[in-house]
C-alpha cells in the first residue's frame, strides 16, 4: 500500500508542472536582464531539425512554471550553506561579501599582458585632452575603483606569486608617466584612506554606497571648482532604508540589511531637469540647467559616465551652470558630440573593470572629436 | 534530450508513463517505440530515418538467418555485421581518418583531400552493438528472431538505453518484450533508482565535472602538480558518477515499464586489480566484448601468447569504440597492457587475505585507473602527456584564478561526498541500500531525505539556464 501511494505521489510530482502550465499559471519573474527564449513556429522541416528541439529545450528551461521558486531556493541554499553563488557572475568572498566576477582578475594584480593596451589607453586620453585644450575646453577623466580594489580583504583569493603585481589600473597609471593627463582625478587613494572611518561600498552590490558616492562627488567638485565647491553643495538627510543590490539580484536573493540612503536633498539653486535624446531602454541622458547661474559655478559641462556616477551626480545638480549627462555607450553619438562642442568641460568616467572596453570605445570618439 | 533535463522530467516522462499505462497491453510496445523515436528525433533529427532504415535491414537479415541452414546463415550474418560496422565506421571514424590522412599528405607537401565532416548520429555506438548481439544470438540459435517488427524496433530504440546503454545482449531481454509484467513494486523500485541516479548525476558528477573541465581547459604552462592531480581525480569521480548515474536512471526507467535491465557498475574504484576493475566497470560492455569477440577469437583457451593478442585486440577496439582520437587508442592499449602484465605476474586474483595488502592493491589500482583517465579525457596526446608529466614530475606554481573560483563551497562539498566512494567497502552498494526493505521509520526518513536531495537536484537543473546580467541602478 505504501509503495502504491509512493508511486502515485511520484507520478503526481512529475505531472503537476504540466497541469499548472496548462492552467495558464503566471510564474514569478526573475530579472536576468536578457531576452528569454521564444519558441519558433512548427514546420515539417523543423520537425527534423535538432536545433529546433534545442530551442524548445531553452524555451522550457526559461519558462518552466516553478523556475523562479527553484532558482531562489537553490540560491538560498548555496549562499547560506555552501557560501557559493547560483550565478557564475557573482563571487562570494569572505564574510559573505559579494563581488562581480569580472573584476576579480584586477584584484589579483597579474595583468601584465594588458600593459600595451593600457599604454594605448593613456595615449588616447592624452590625445583627447590635447584636442579639447586646443579648442579651449577642459578634460577630466575619472576611474571609479572596483569594489575589490578598495576592499581586497574580503575577496579571499590568493594573489599569484610571482605575478607582475600590477593590474590594468596600475598599468594605466604607468602609462600616464609617458602620456600624462592633467585632468585625471584619482579616487582610489581617497577611498582607501576614508574606508577606515566608514564603509564606502555596499556588501551586496558592485557600487559604492552613499558615503562613497559623496566622497567621489566632493573630490570631483573640488577638482573642478576648488574655491567654491562647497557653496553649492546641497543639504540632505541620511536615513536608514532598504536598498536594491545588483549582485544580490543576480543571485535572486533578498537581503534585509538596513542601508543609509539619501533623502530630502535641498539644492541651494533652482535647476531645470530635461531628458535628452538618445533614450534607449533604461539608459536615458539628461540635462540640468540652473535658472540664474552665479559666476562661480562650474561652466557648461558634458559628462559620459556609467552607473557609478548616478548617485554622486545627485550632489552636483546645483554646482554646474549646465550639465549634460550621457551614458558612456554614447561617447560617439552625434547629439552628444554636438553638445560637447558647446560645452567647456568634458568629463569621462569609467569603472576600473571596464578600462579595456573604454580603449575600444575611444577610437571612434577621437575620430569624432577630430572632425 | 537528456534524463536530467526539465523537458524530460516534467514533459516526456510523465507523458510516456500516462499513455503507456492507459494503453491496452498489446499496444504498449508500440507506445514505447513511438516515444523512443520521439526521444531520438529530439537530438538527431533526420538521422531517425537512418536508424529506421538500419532497423529494417537487420530485421530482414535476422529473419533470413533464422530461416536458412547453417552455411547460408553465415552469409546473412556476415552481411549484417559488415553493414552495421560499416555504418559505425563511416559516421564515427571517417572524419578522424581523413583528417589524419590529410595531415600526412600535407607533411609530404601534397594536396589534402576535400572532405565535409560527417555528423555523428547519437547512440550509434550502442545500437550498433545491440544489433550485433541480436544477429549473433539468432545465428547461434540462442534465440529466435523477432517476427514482430515493433518488438525488434523497440529492442533497438528503447529510450532508457538508447543513448548511453547499458548494452543489453539480446538473449538477456528478448523474453521481456512479450512476457514482462509491470508491478507496483517494480515501478516503486524503478522510481527510487531513477531518483538516486538523478541526484548522483546532478549533484556529484556535475560538481566534479566543473572542477575537471576547468583544470583540463588550462594551458599546460600554468598547470602545476597539485592542480593536475586535482583535475585527474575530479575527472575520475566525474566519469564514474556520470556514467553510473545514467545507468541507474536507465535501469530505473526500465523498471517503470516492467523491464529488468542488467547492472552496469559494481564499485569499480574498489577494484584490487585492473582485471577486477573490468569486472566492475561498464560491465555490459565487457560482457559484449567477451561474448561476441573474445570468446570467438579463442578467449583464454588458446596459447598464452594468443590470449595476450586477443586481450590486446579487445582493448584496442574498446578504446577506439569510445571515440575517434589517438588518446582513446592509447587508453585502450594501456589497459590491455596492464591486463597482460597482471596475467604474466599472476596479480589478477581478488583473493587477498591481508587487509593492508588489500588497501595497497586498491590504492595502486585506483592510481593506475586514474592515470588512464587522463588520456581518456585529454583532447590530444600532447595534452595528455604534458598532464601526466606534470602529475609525476613535481612542479609548483600559483593556483590559476579559474581553479580558485571553481573550488567554491558547493563543489568542494559534493566532490568530498563523491570521493567517499573510493573508501567504502567493496561490496557496498548505494542503490541496494536505497532499495532494501526497511521499517516504516527508516523508510519515511529515507523518503524525506531523497525528496530533499531530489528537490535540490531539480533546482540545480532549473538553475542551469539561469543567466543574469548585471544592470545599472538609477
Amino acid at each position: 500500500m505504501m509503495k502504491l501511494s509512493s508511486v502515485y505521489r511520484f507520478v503526481l510530482l512529475l505531472i503537476i508542472p504540466l497541469l499548472v502550465l496548462v492552467s495558464c499559471y503566471k510564474e514569478g519573474q526573475l530579472n536576468e536582464n536578457r531576452e528569454m527564449a521564444e519558441i519558433r513556429n512548427i514546420s515539417i522541416r523543423r520537425l527534423f531539425d535538432p536545433v529546433y528541439y534545442s530551442n524548445i529545450d531553452k524555451f522550457i528551461n526559461d519558462h518552466f512554471v516553478y523556475r523562479d521558486v527553484l532558482i531562489r531556493a537553490k540560491s538560498f541554499i548555496d549562499y547560506h550553506i555552501f557560501n557559493s553563488s547560483v550565478s557564475s557572475k557573482v563571487y562570494v568572498g569572505k564574510r559573505s561579501w559579494l563581488y562581480y566576477r569580472n573584476e576579480l582578475r584586477d584584484s589579483l594584480k597579474s595583468d601584465c599582458n594588458e600593459r600595451e593596451n593600457m599604454r594605448v589607453l593613456a595615449r588616447q586620453l592624452n590625445s583627447i585632452e590635447r584636442i579639447l585644450e586646443s579648442s579651449g575646453k577642459k578634460f577630466v577623466f575619472v576611474v571609479a575603483p572596483n569594489k575589490s580594489t578598495i576592499y581586497p580583504e574580503y575577496v579571499g583569493l590568493k594573489r599569484p606569486d610571482p605575478g607582475c603585481g600590477k593590474n590594468k589600473y596600475d598599468l594605466l597609471l604607468e602609462g600616464f608617466n609617458e602620456y600624462p593627463v592633467k585632468g585625471f582625478i584619482r579616487l582610489d587613494d581617497k577611498l582607501s584612506q576614508a574606508k577606515h572611518e566608514k564603509q564606502l561600498y555596499y556588501q551586496f552590490d558592485t557600487h559604492w554606497n552613499v558615503h562613497g558616492a559623496m566622497l567621489a562627488s566632493i573630490t570631483i567638485l573640488k577638482h573642478l571648482n576648488p574655491d567654491s565647491w562647497d557653496k553649492y553643495f546641497p543639504e540632505f538627510e541620511l536615513i536608514s532604508g532598504q536598498q536594491a543590490y545588483d549582485l544580490a539580484r543576480m543571485m535572486s536573493l533578498k537581503f534585509s540589511s538596513e542601508e543609509i540612503v539619501l533623502k530630502n536633498i535641498h539644492y541651494p539653486i533652482k535647476y531645470n531637469f530635461k531628458s535628452l535624446e538618445p533614450v534607449v531602454r533604461d539608459k536615458p541622458g539628461y540635462e540640468i540647467k540652473l535658472d540664474n547661474p552665479p559666476h562661480d559655478v562650474i561652466r557648461r559641462t558634458v559628462m559620459f559616465h556609467d552607473s557609478f556616477l548616478n548617485v554622486p551626480l545627485r550632489f552636483c545638480y546645483s554646482s554646474f551652470e549646465q550639465l549634460s549627462a550621457y551614458w558612456l555607450s554614447y561617447l560617439s553619438d552625434p547629439k552628444a558630440i554636438e553638445e560637447l562642442r558647446k560645452s567647456e568641460i568634458v568629463l569621462i568616467e569609467v569603472v576600473e573593470r571596464d578600462l579595456s572596453d573604454l580603449q575600444n570605445d575611444l577610437k571612434d570618439f577621437i575620430v569624432a572629436l577630430s572632425e | 534530450m537528456v534524463f536530467s533535463s526539465l523537458i524530460f522530467l516534467f514533459l516526456f516522462l510523465p507523458a510516456v508513463i500516462v499513455v503507456y499505462y492507459l494503453t491496452a497491453r498489446r499496444y504498449r510496445n508500440t507506445v514505447l517505440l513511438l516515444f523512443s523515436y520521439l526521444f531520438y528525433i529530439w537530438g538527431s533529427g533526420w538521422f531517425l530515418f537512418l536508424f529506421i532504415f538500419s532497423t529494417l535491414v537487420d530485421y530482414v537479415l535476422a529473419l533470413l538467418i533464422d530461416y536458412y541452414s547453417r552455411e547460408k546463415r553465415q552469409w546473412w550474418l556476415t552481411i549484417s555485421i559488415i553493414f552495421n560496422l560499416s555504418l559505425l565506421f563511416y559516421f564515427k571514424y571517417a572524419n578522424f581518418f581523413i583528417s589524419e590522412f590529410n595531415r600526412t599528405l600535407s607533411l609530404g607537401g601534397l594536396k589534402s583531400i576535400e572532405w565535409t565532416d560527417v555528423i555523428l548520429p547519437i547512440g550509434i555506438s550502442f545500437f550498433t552493438f545491440h544489433k550485433i548481439t541480436y544477429v549473433v544470438d539468432i545465428y547461434r540459435g540462442t534465440r529466435k528472431a523477432f517476427f514482430s517488427l515493433i518488438d525488434f524496433a523497440l529492442y533497438l530504440a528503447f529510450f532508457p538505453q538508447l543513448i548511453a546503454g547499458p548494452i543489453i545482449r539480446f538473449h538477456e531481454i528478448s523474453e521481456q518484450f512479450k512476457n514482462r509484467r509491470e508491478t507496483v513494486k517494480m515501478f516503486y523500485q524503478g522510481s527510487l533508482r531513477f531518483c538516486w541516479g538523478l541526484t548522483k548525476k546532478v549533484l556529484l558528477a556535475n560538481s566534479c565535472g566543473e572542477i575537471a573541465d576547468t583544470v583540463f581547459a588550462l594551458n599546460v604552462n600554468v598547470l602545476d602538480t597539485p592542480v593536475a592531480w586535482l583535475g585527474a581525480f575530479a575527472y575520475t569521480l566525474q566519469i564514474y558518477f556520470d556514467f553510473s548515474a545514467y545507468s541507474d536512471m536507465a535501469i530505473g526507467l526500465g523498471n517503470m515499464f516492467g523491464f529488468v535491465l542488467p547492472e552496469n557498475f559494481n564499485r569499480p574504484y574498489s577494484a584490487v586489480s585492473i582485471t577486477d576493475f573490468w569486472r566492475r566497470w561498464h560491465i555490459t560492455l565487457s560482457n559484449f566484448f567477451r561474448d561476441y569477440l573474445y570468446i570467438p577469437l579463442g578467449g583464454s583457451r588458446v596459447s598464452a601468447n594468443r590470449t595476450y593478442i586477443n586481450l590486446m585486440i579487445i582493448f584496442v577496439l574498446c578504446g577506439v569504440w569510445h571515440g575517434a582520437n589517438w588518446t582513446f587508442l592509447i587508453w585502450g592499449l594501456y589497459h590491455g597492457g596492464l591486463l597482460i602484465f597482471e596475467r604474466l605476474t599472476r596479480l589478477r586474483s581478488t583473493n587477498i587475505d591481508s587487509s593492508s595488502l588489500l588497501i595497497v592493491r586498491r590504492f595502486v589500482t585506483l592510481l593506475l585507473v586514474l592515470s588512464g583517465w587522463v588520456f581518456f579525457r585529454s583532447e590530444s596526446l600532447v595534452q595528455a602527456t604534458a598532464f601526466i608529466k606534470t602529475m609525476f614530475m613535481p612542479v609548483l606554481m600559483p593556483m590559476p584564478l579559474e581553479v580558485s573560483l571553481i573550488l567554491n563551497g558547493h563543489n568542494i562539498f559534493f566532490m568530498f561526498i563523491a570521493a567517499l566512494v573510493v573508501f567504502l567497502p567493496r561490496d557496498f552498494s548505494g542503490a541496494a541500500l536505497i532499495l532494501r526493505e526497511k521499517n516504516l521509520t527508516l523508510a519515511f526518513s529515507q523518503a524525506v531525505a531523497l525528496l530533499i536531495v531530489v528537490f535540490y537536484s531539480v533546482a540545480s537543473i532549473a538553475s542551469g539556464s539561469y543567466n543574469p546580467f548585471i544592470y545599472f541602478q538609477f
